[in-house]
């Protein structure tokens, strides 16, 4: 097990590698240098800001202070926001989304959950038609449109939820179901076919044939084989809602990480955007770690060598 | 254990289609007739149809065009008295030529960037499937890393650092949803390689890229149009979802989520500017899924 979890471990060091060339190539291919403003400047003061950013040191020296920067998680100053380091705008917006999409993805979950299993259990019958045919549609209907559909419905048209900010529980409602329907709708899914082949497999057949209950069946053989797939959806699942959190968050006004995303992108402010990306991948990269090894250490299937 | 068995299980049946394919292209008919009894699907495929027509000639029924403003005539609601058919937005432009408009941006979006993704995903999976060894283990390696980084967040960094352009997007999107498309084409040439008709094809004389190109890929249009039709619609929302944070096209230009996004301003007052270029969206979306599904089932009757 610590001989898996230390190869999975190993595993991350290119992916990360590859996330900070590719992001670093990238600032230095693109066009302009951020010194370059509206009006000219004398050459001595560029250079003299140059030599203070370092812009001045060879390519593979920038590279080299970038990944060390990075590595001790430092990312900067904002340009946007002076006298803030991008490590402050994390650390005030990052909590606000994690929260947004943590409620998501657990609404996701305990809806689809049973959603995929009765699903199953009841395939090709109406129950089943319907929680395909809403899923399919849960798919199609983006949170862009899901969003704003609601707050005309909810705060709009009635007063029942508020349109937007931060405050107890009732501005998590519209923003959670926004961002965790199509994951739910794709756990609905994935639960639904994974436990349709569980059921046919022979270790249920052996199971029944012991004459055990229904419901040990259930409980003991096909949920948990069942639910492997919904555990490896995980990783992706969680980078797709930080991802969709970025629009959830712009459409309710919610003051999170996403949001400061969108405003830097907006406003070139690169160093902002560059941080923001590079802890989201380090986010995914760890959390499809813990995913990973978590998938190893539930399905027997897998050896750990 | 159990796994084993229903993995050969689907290796049978799989080749049971693949003879079937063999003879007489009878594996296209059949799907064909398995798809056409399928009602949702013939559905969706219609009104698909009826979208695309739409979206092409309706621009040129209306008297008004999808730029011009018309200060005399904001927030009008849909009416057929006016010729605003769609209503109009704050600025008096006619919602009906833009919401056509924008969706030939999406639709093309859509499929001009699935063939990008088509191109790179069939060659670089078959190559992988074809060739095998430490050379497939490399490549497929190199899409898991790929799959684990955070990909709507680079294409935002491509677009905010090199300028927002229709042919970047293209290129952008187009270059990060070939994973899976990748992964299922080798899978499905792991499968072909080893059929006699590629040994003939060998013994022959064709040299590797010769039966990769004319005797794997052409093997694969099967499962690559379940896809194809799969993709359009996620590159579809991931055009709308950069366009809706204001990244996407530019004005003049329109699409379907940037017209939601101008919407989503207006909603309180003219609800309507959302409501349609949504339903649109949605609708095609769902079709596109649909038919997706519908294909899927009616090529590989596994769950039947």
């Amino acid at each position: 097990m610590l001989a898996y979890t230390l190869k999975r471990l190993a595993g991350v060091v290119p992916t990360l590698f590859i996330l900070l060339t590719a992001t670093f190539l990238l600032v230095h291919l693109a066009p302009g240098s951020p010194l370059d403003g509206d009006r000219p400047m004398p050459a001595e003061i560029r250079a003299n800001l140059e030599a203070k950013y370092h812009l001045d040191e060879p390519l593979i020296q920038q590279y080299g202070r970038y990944l060390a920067n990075t590595a001790q998680l430092d990312f900067g100053a904002s340009y946007q926001y002076k006298d803030t380091s991008v490590n402050d705008l994390i650390a005030t917006g990052f909590p606000v989304s994690l929260a947004v999409g943590g409620f998501s993805l657990l609404f996701a979950l305990v809806l689809g959950i049973p959603l995929g299993i009765l699903a199953a259990v009841r395939q090709n019958m109406p129950a089943d038609y319907g929680a395909m045919g809403a899923s399919l549609a849960g798919i199609s209907v983006p949170n862009f449109v899901l969003g704003p559909l609601m707050i005309l419905a909810f705060a709009v048209y009635n007063d029942w939820l508020p349109a937007g900010g931060l405050g107890g529980w009732q501005h998590y409602v519209m923003p959670v179901i926004a961002l965790g329907t199509m994951y739910l709708a794709y756990v609905t899914r994935l639960m639904r076919a994974a436990t349709i082949e569980v059921l046919r497999a022979p270790f249920i057949r052996t199971a029944r044939a012991k004459g055990l209950s229904e419901t040990r069946v259930f409980v003991v053989h096909v949920l948990p084989a069942a639910l492997l797939p919904v555990i490896s959806f995980l990783g992706p699942g969680a980078a797709a809602i930080l991802t969709g959190s970025v629009v959830v968050e712009q459409i309710f006004g919610i003051p999170g990480l996403g949001r400061f995303f969108v405003t830097a992108a907006l406003n070139r402010d690169y160093t902002l955007v560059l941080g923001i990306t590079l802890f989201y991948g380090i986010i995914i990269i760890a959390f499809n770690l813990v995913v990973d090894v978590l998938y190893g250490w539930l399905d027997p299937r897998v050896t750990y060598r | 254990m159990s796994r084993a068995v229903t993995k050969q299980a689907g290796g049978w049946r799989k080749q049971q289609a693949l003879d079937r394919a063999a003879a007489g292209n009878s594996l296209g008919r059949d799907a064909w007739r398995r798809l056409s009894a399928n009602r949702a699907a013939m559905t969706s495929l219609g009104v698909l149809v009826s979208i695309t027509l739409a979206v092409i000639i309706g621009p040129w029924l209306t008297s008004y065009d999808y730029f011009s403003q018309d200060y005399d005539a904001i927030w009008q609601a849909p009416s057929l008295a006016t010729g605003h058919w769609f209503g109009t937005d704050q600025v008096g432009r006619d919602l009906f030529a833009r919401t056509l408009t924008g969706g030939r941006i999406s639709l093309m979006v859509g499929i001009v960037t699935t063939l990008v993704s088509l191109v790179i995903g069939v060659t670089y999976g078959a190559v992988a499937g074809f060739i095998g060894g430490k050379t497939d283990s490399l490549m497929m390696r190199a899409v898991d890393i790929l799959y684990s980084l955070p990909f709507m967040f680079f294409v935002i960094l491509l677009v905010v650092f090199f300028g927002r352009n229709l042919f970047l997007l293209f290129a952008a999107i187009g270059a990060v949803s070939w994973l899976d498309m990748a992964r299922i084409v080798r899978g499905q040439t792991l499968a072909i390689k080893s059929q006699p008709y590629i040994e003939a094809a060998r013994m022959a004389g064709a040299g590797t890229a010769r039966i990769i190109a004319r005797h794997v890929v052409p093997n694969l249009a099967g499962i690559v149009v379940v896809y194809v039709t799969l993709t359009i619609p996620q590159v579809i929302l991931f055009e709308s979802f950069l366009s809706y944070l204001g990244l996407g096209v530019q004005p003049p230009a329109t699409s379907w989520g940037a017209l939601i996004n101008d919407g989503t301003g207006e909603m309180s007052v003219a609800p309507w500017l959302v409501l349609i270029p949504s339903i649109f969206l949605a609708v095609t979306l769902f079709c596109f899924n649909f038919i997706g599904d519908g294909l899927r089932d009616a090529l590989d009757p596994k769950d039947r």
